[in-house]
């Protein structure tokens, strides 16, 4: 499905070398559901645009459904990302001038699928996000969470090999994140591969599998899977709450890798202080 | 890029539009007023030429004036003969068809106690041969008047106003220096009958005129070419003609209504040009104006293109929407401009009482220039969005 070997991303800020990436190996099997967590500056923001085609590694290789996208062209990769990657942003990054259904349409638009079919296609993954009634609003019109569902139908419409979501929940109050989470609990559940880049530990704890980064590296890749099924029928009020109900289980069911769950732990911390610095 | 694209470039292009209203319509100023000057100032040209050409062709386009001069400092007026220029016309029957000399001066008009002085001129009967006279009523001087030197006249309108309170003179008598004169036939209209305008005139036969101003020397012939091609063989065939007859190729002149209009049309063309160029100054002013405008839409629409971009719009597909962009704002301005530009010269034009053309060449011609300035001006924005890298992009607020 996604292949990344010993990728390397160096940035060159005047004399000195900034390696964002430093050598990372993933292999991401098909209809996973993987969480990728770490603080800021760990160089996940980069990850991800490798792993979205966004950007291009200076060092090794990366495959996505069997194509190598570590040597395309912009062109070639505006493709890669059109056909194989559904995006959702923090930040929704809608565009406000468009209506909910444009949107969706706009990825559809670039693959040059006629308008009628990819009407059909675009009202099916509103109708799929609950937003079928909301076609024809602006997103100025619509509330955060109602937005975020606009933009993970943007993300299905083009029936993608990849769903990748940056801090999806992250603008989001605590309900619309669960909804948000639930709604990409579905697309798992329908098949579909999905990656969530977070450093919020709640939200990557009900990945199938968690991978942390620190220091462009990986260190550490943690097989999730036996708590999914408790993760996925976690209920909103659990979520958030470390105190008790299911999250509490999850914890004491990662005894075994009681390590490096405190190693996650550490890492949170320095992220939400990194992120007050900031 | 299907189809299908680019039909999604000019929706959203549209939109874009649409959605900076104010925005859009100051950058089409520049090309509103760039394209309606070009169409104004070219109408207004054009339009002179024309009137001055319609005036001309009614002249005659195959008129040709002899005019004889005084030959220097205290000399006479030399003249060739009537004889010699019927000469010319009859061994010349390809070239000319026609001859008429004339004779012009001021007369003392008296009708009943009332005097004036009236301007007169004198032609023969074959003058109707070469030009139309229009006469309203009555005829024109006849081959009978000729040679029996008649004392008949052709009046103008003022005349008929002011002597006659606009009842039909003919058959009436007029003096002219004492002589009188009987009305055979009135003018139409030429002026506005005043009696500073061509209505205050009055036409005799030449021969009567000869007798009458006691003047031998015919200053004026007025020939008629065979066709309008012959013209300007006629000119130069009678130049050399009269050269031969005088001695000499200084003291008359040859000219042709033709060969006046293609002066004029020549200089009139020039200013038109001209004209059409000094507006299309404005035009590319209001393509910098465009490019202006889609510079600092790129830059705030940063993030708008990093969605596109990571949603997976190819480089073109962003050259293109902006090209577009720009391509639509340009071609709108330019067909207000056009709407305008007809509307405002017509509308000067009928004011001024001129004649207002627009040519529709001049209509396509300055819509695609202003669809060029479009393109043109918009490939360097359009560029630079198209090279913007999607993650620059994103992060951009």
């Amino acid at each position: 499905m996604i292949r990344l070997e010993n990728i390397t991303k160096i940035y060159q800020m005047g004399d000195t070398e900034v390696r964002a990436l430093d050598g990372v190996s993933i292999h991401i099997k098909p209809h996973e559901f993987v969480s990728i967590i770490g603080p800021s500056g760990s160089g996940k923001s980069t990850l991800m645009n490798m792993i979205g085609c966004l950007d291009v590694p200076t060092g090794g290789r990366y495959w996505i459904d069997g194509v190598e996208g570590s040597k395309m062209t912009d062109n070639q990769l505006a493709d890669l990302r059109n056909r194989k990657i559904g995006f959702i942003f923090q930040q929704y990054n809608l565009l406000n001038k468009l209506s909910a259904l444009e949107n969706v349409e706009l990825p559809l638009i670039y693959r040059g699928i006629p308008a009628a079919e990819r009407e059909a296609m675009a009202k099916r993954a509103l109708e799929r996000v609950g937003l079928i009634d909301k076609i024809h609003h602006k997103p100025t019109e619509l509330s955060g969470g109602q937005q975020q569902r606009v933009s993970v139908a943007r993300a299905l419409s083009a029936n993608p090999s990849l769903i990748l979501a940056d801090e999806p929940t992250g603008a989001l109050d605590s309900k619309s994140g669960v909804e948000i989470m639930q709604m990409l609990h579905d697309l798992h559940a329908d098949g579909n591969t999905v990656v969530i880049i977070t450093h919020d530990l709640n939200i990557a704890k009900q990945a199938e599998r968690i991978i942390t980064i620190r220091d462009g590296k990986i260190t550490s890749d943690i097989d999730n899977k036996n708590d999914r099924a408790d993760a996925t029928n976690v209920k909103g009020s659990d979520i958030g709450d470390n105190e008790n109900g299911k999250t509490a289980d999850l914890d004491a069911d990662l005894k075994e890798n009681e390590e490096k769950e405190k190693y996650i732990h550490d890492l949170l911390e320095n992220t939400s202080s990194g992120g007050d610095a900031e | 890029m299907n189809f299908s694209k680019l039909s999604q470039s000019f929706k959203m292009s549209i939109k874009s539009i649409m959605g900076n209203k104010g925005r859009s319509a100051l950058t089409m100023l520049g090309i509103i007023i760039g394209v309606a000057s070009v169409i104004i100032l070219t109408g207004i040209g054009e339009g002179a030429t024309s009137t001055i050409n319609d005036s001309l062709a009614e002249m005659g386009t195959k008129l040709i004036t002899v005019s004889m001069s005084r030959g220097g400092w205290g000399g006479s007026t030399r003249t060739v003969s009537i004889d010699s220029m019927q000469e010319f016309l009859d061994e010349n029957p390809d070239l000319v068809e026609a001859m008429s000399p004339s004779m012009s001066g001021n007369v003392l008009l008296k009708v009943g106690n009332e005097n004036t002085y009236t301007s007169l001129t004198a032609y023969d009967s074959t003058y109707a041969d070469i030009k139309d006279p229009k006469i309203q009523s009555g005829r024109f001087i006849s081959e009978f008047d000729i040679t029996h030197r008649s004392y008949v006249c052709i009046v103008g309108t003022y005349i008929v106003q002011e002597y006659f309170g606009g009842m039909d003179p003919v058959g009436e008598t007029i003096k002219l220096n004492g002589r009188q004169f009987k009305v055979v036939g009135v003018y139409e209209e030429k002026g506005n009958s005043t009696e500073t305008s061509q209505d205050n005139a009055v036409t005799i036969p030449y021969t009567t005129a000869m007798r009458f101003l006691k003047n031998k020397n015919i200053t004026t012939y007025y020939f008629s070419a065979a066709t309008e091609e012959s013209v300007e063989a006629a000119v130069n065939s009678l130049e050399s003609y009269i050269t031969n007859k005088l001695g000499t190729d200084t003291g008359f002149t040859v000219s042709s209504v033709a060969e006046i209009m293609d002066t004029l049309d020549e200089i009139t063309g020039t200013m038109t040009t001209m004209l059409a160029g000094i507006a299309a100054i404005s035009l590319v002013v209001g393509g910098i104006g465009i490019m202006n405008i889609m510079t600092v839409s790129v830059s705030e629409r940063t993030r708008e293109i990093g969605i596109r971009k990571a949603i997976g719009a190819r480089t073109t597909d962003i050259l293109t929407q902006f090209l577009v962009e720009s391509t639509i704002i340009s071609a709108m301005g330019g067909v207000v401009g056009i709407v305008f530009g007809v509307g405002v010269g017509q509308l000067v034009c009928t004011l001024i009482s001129m004649q207002f053309v627009t040519k529709p060449s001049m209509v396509m011609l300055s819509f695609f220039f202003s669809l060029f300035i479009g393109i043109f001006f918009g490939i360097a924005p359009a560029k630079k969005a198209a090279k913007l890298h999607p993650i620059d992009a994103l992060r951009s607020e």
